[in-house]
């Protein structure tokens, strides 16, 4: 009898935390934010996410601000929006807190500084996009340390859980069920269901290299940069086997050989081409077996990655009516999130069995109690309760920056002679875009996250006299 | 007793190793300002200024390249320079030759007052007039990271090149070093 009241308290406790669960404000706004992005409504679609004082809180509402306002051309705001996410990223490693809020993936910091090089260049400031890449590539170095650190967290969350449920039998009970030949099957086809994604190397961003090596060819002032851009597009193309990046590469080592003399990149147009929208995580519920004194079933819900069409399949280039090349595939962000993804996956399994079955044992233990002490009635009302806010409180983390582009696409072609860029894609009446070129060397930036909505179309170069954009 | 230092020596090290609340090792004002101040102070006593036949170098500001992760004001270095070679009296700065076109603009625009009449013609700056740079000042800032563990080593090194424009060879270099250990 004296138990029961400890059970209560547990049930009560449930209440408050489904209380909690229900005031989801922040995800509603970004569902919000992403349904204006995808209709093409940008500025209305950075003005959706409030952005909380916390700074590490407010890293996803950021991230979809600066998304948001960078297809809107409004480069200032979206700037704000990156250091504000980036100080959030910071304070994030300071103080690791998984199970809280939102923790920035590396992949996120990765783009975050791709992104603020893009920017910079499309403004005409290569300085800052110079430190903006050097952060990219420190942000690379440190991935490992910050990925091991948020794993170490998250098994001691599981363990602290194992350690907090305060009874042996619910313990007794998940060891069984982290035992059990089904679940086991279970959880190893989920896991499977990440084998169509493919991988890339650890923590490492094709797109965020080519970017560099690009820059670093194209604005090139001295020997240092001549060999950071044959080893960024090096790197670049030994991840992706991609044709833009061995061209880009080849330039790079002929430059860096003194093959190529310093205006010989005059003559070529870089084209970056970001393509649809990233993966978005759903919410998946499987049945765990718990082994109890009765048989009994918990449902738990796991993220899984759900794949978003691409806007088009390339872009096509031209000069005139006449065609200087398509765009080829660089580097997929699909592919990229579903590897940090799939380190995850073990203590996103662990940590979601670990409540589900703690909770469950729980339940069917004050269930008993209410029965032996109460009667049946008292026992199905405990039951019925304890049932909705299970189900209540068993939700996968779906949360990310769902604003990311699906692919990056690229392609380097000779300097049209008319001076002016025509692009193109399948399915397009004629021309969506043509841009006219600086002097010099030109890089050309496409963002086009839906068909048929509104794109960003930039161009720059280190000799483009003012800021240009169509 | 050596001994005993070492021990002591290790045992603070292995403390800052596994302090959680080191900063981050970025330049702060004051690592900024002593880098400056030492490169500078470095260029002035070498001699390199001391025009043999007497006189002053005119000199042209060139860039001085951030090679950092961190967003750093150029400029500000620049401007500590140029003060510094200006107040030794043995150079003096063109603002008329930049390699983004001239930093002042109206040494050029003044003389577009040549085809205006309500100008006395005798006060106008001609053609010819202008002197070009003796030498150039250019730079970089360099950082490279060492991990040790969850910490990191940052070094960074300001380095400072004056070139005889003339012959394009480097009159004078010095490089400066700090060393930063944080998070």
């Amino acid at each position: 009898m004296h138990n029961f009241p400890t059970q209560l308290k547990l049930l009560c406790l449930l209440a408050l935390v489904t209380l909690l669960n229900s005031c989801e404000t922040m995800t509603s706004q970004l569902a919000k934010s992403q349904a204006l992005y995808q209709s093409g409504q940008y500025t209305a679609a950075a003005a959706a996410p409030k952005v909380p004082s916390d700074p590490s809180k407010a890293l996803l509402p950021n991230l979809y601000r600066a998304s948001s306002h960078l297809m809107a051309a409004q480069y200032g705001e979206c700037l704000s929006d990156f250091s504000a996410a980036e100080d959030g990223l910071q304070a994030q490693d300071a103080s690791i807190n998984w199970f809280d809020h939102y923790l920035g993936r590396t992949y996120d910091g990765l783009m975050l500084q791709t992104y603020q090089a893009l920017v910079y260049l499309i403004l005409g400031q290569p300085d800052r996009a110079r430190v903006a890449l050097n952060r990219l590539e420190e942000w690379q170095g440190k991935a490992a340390r910050r990925n091991q650190r948020a794993i170490a967290k998250a098994q001691e969350e599981i363990k602290n859980e194992r350690s907090q449920a305060g009874n042996a039998a619910a313990v007794a009970s998940l060891d069984k069920a982290n035992q059990n030949a089904k679940n086991k099957q279970q959880l190893s086809e989920y896991q499977h269901l990440l084998d169509q994604w493919g991988a890339y190397e650890d923590f490492a961003s094709p797109a965020g290299s080519f970017l560099s090596g690009a820059f670093r060819l194209l604005y090139m002032e001295d020997r240092s940069d001549a060999d950071k851009a044959v080893f960024q597009l090096r790197k670049t193309y030994g991840m992706t086997n991609s044709e833009p990046a061995r061209q880009l590469y080849e330039l790079a080592e002929q430059r860096a050989a003194g093959k190529l003399s310093r205006n010989a990149m005059d003559d070529y147009v870089v084209v970056l081409f970001e393509n649809g929208l990233g993966p978005f995580k759903v919410e998946r519920r499987y049945e765990i077996f718990i082994p109890l004194s009765r048989p009994v079933y918990a449902g738990i819900a796991l993220p899984v990655l759900v794949e978003q069409p691409a806007a088009y399949p390339y872009l096509e280039l031209q000069d005139g009516s006449s065609s200087l090349g398509r765009t080829l595939p660089l580097c997929s962000i699909d592919r990229l999130v579903a590897t940090e993804f799939r380190k995850e996956l073990p203590w996103i399994i662990a940590s979601a069995v670990t409540k589900a079955v703690i909770k469950t044992t729980l339940q069917v233990i004050a269930m008993e109690v209410a029965s032996k002490n109460y009667g049946r009635d008292a026992a199905l009302v405990t039951g019925i309760i304890g049932s909705a806010l299970a189900y209540a409180t068993t939700n996968a983390d779906v949360r990310g920056w769902n604003l990311l582009p699906k692919e990056y696409q690229a392609a380097v072609v000779p300097r049209p002679s008319s001076g002016r860029l025509s692009l193109t894609a399948p399915g397009m009446a004629s021309s969506f875009v043509q841009v006219e070129l600086p002097p010099g060397p030109s890089l050309v930036y496409v963002k086009i996250p839906v068909a048929g909505m509104p794109a960003l179309v930039t161009v720059t170069g280190p000799r483009a006299s003012a800021p240009q954009q169509n | 007793m050596k001994k005993l230092l070492s021990f002591f020596a290790i045992a603070a090290l292995l403390l800052l190793a596994s302090c959680q609340s080191l900063p981050p090792t970025q330049l702060t004002a004051e690592d900024f300002n002593w880098a400056a101040e030492q490169t500078i102070n470095q260029m002035l006593n070498s001699g390199c200024l001391n025009k043999p036949e007497g006189g002053r170098y005119v000199v042209a500001i060139s860039r001085v390249k951030n090679e950092t992760t961190q967003y750093i004001d150029v400029d500000q270095l620049l401007k500590k320079i140029r003060v510094a070679m200006l107040n030794s009296g043995k150079a003096v700065i063109t603002t008329a030759v930049g390699l983004d076109g001239p930093e002042d603009a109206m040494s050029a625009a003044a003389r577009q007052l040549a085809a205006d009449a309500n100008f006395n013609q005798a006060t106008v700056a001609g053609q010819g007039q202008m002197i070009a740079p003796d030498l150039s000042v250019s730079g970089k800032i360099i950082e490279q990271r060492i991990p040790y563990g969850k910490n990191v080593q940052s070094e960074y090194y300001f380095q400072l090149t004056i070139t005889d424009i003339k012959t394009g060879l480097a009159f004078w270099e010095g490089e400066q070093q700090i060393q930063k250990y944080g998070r």
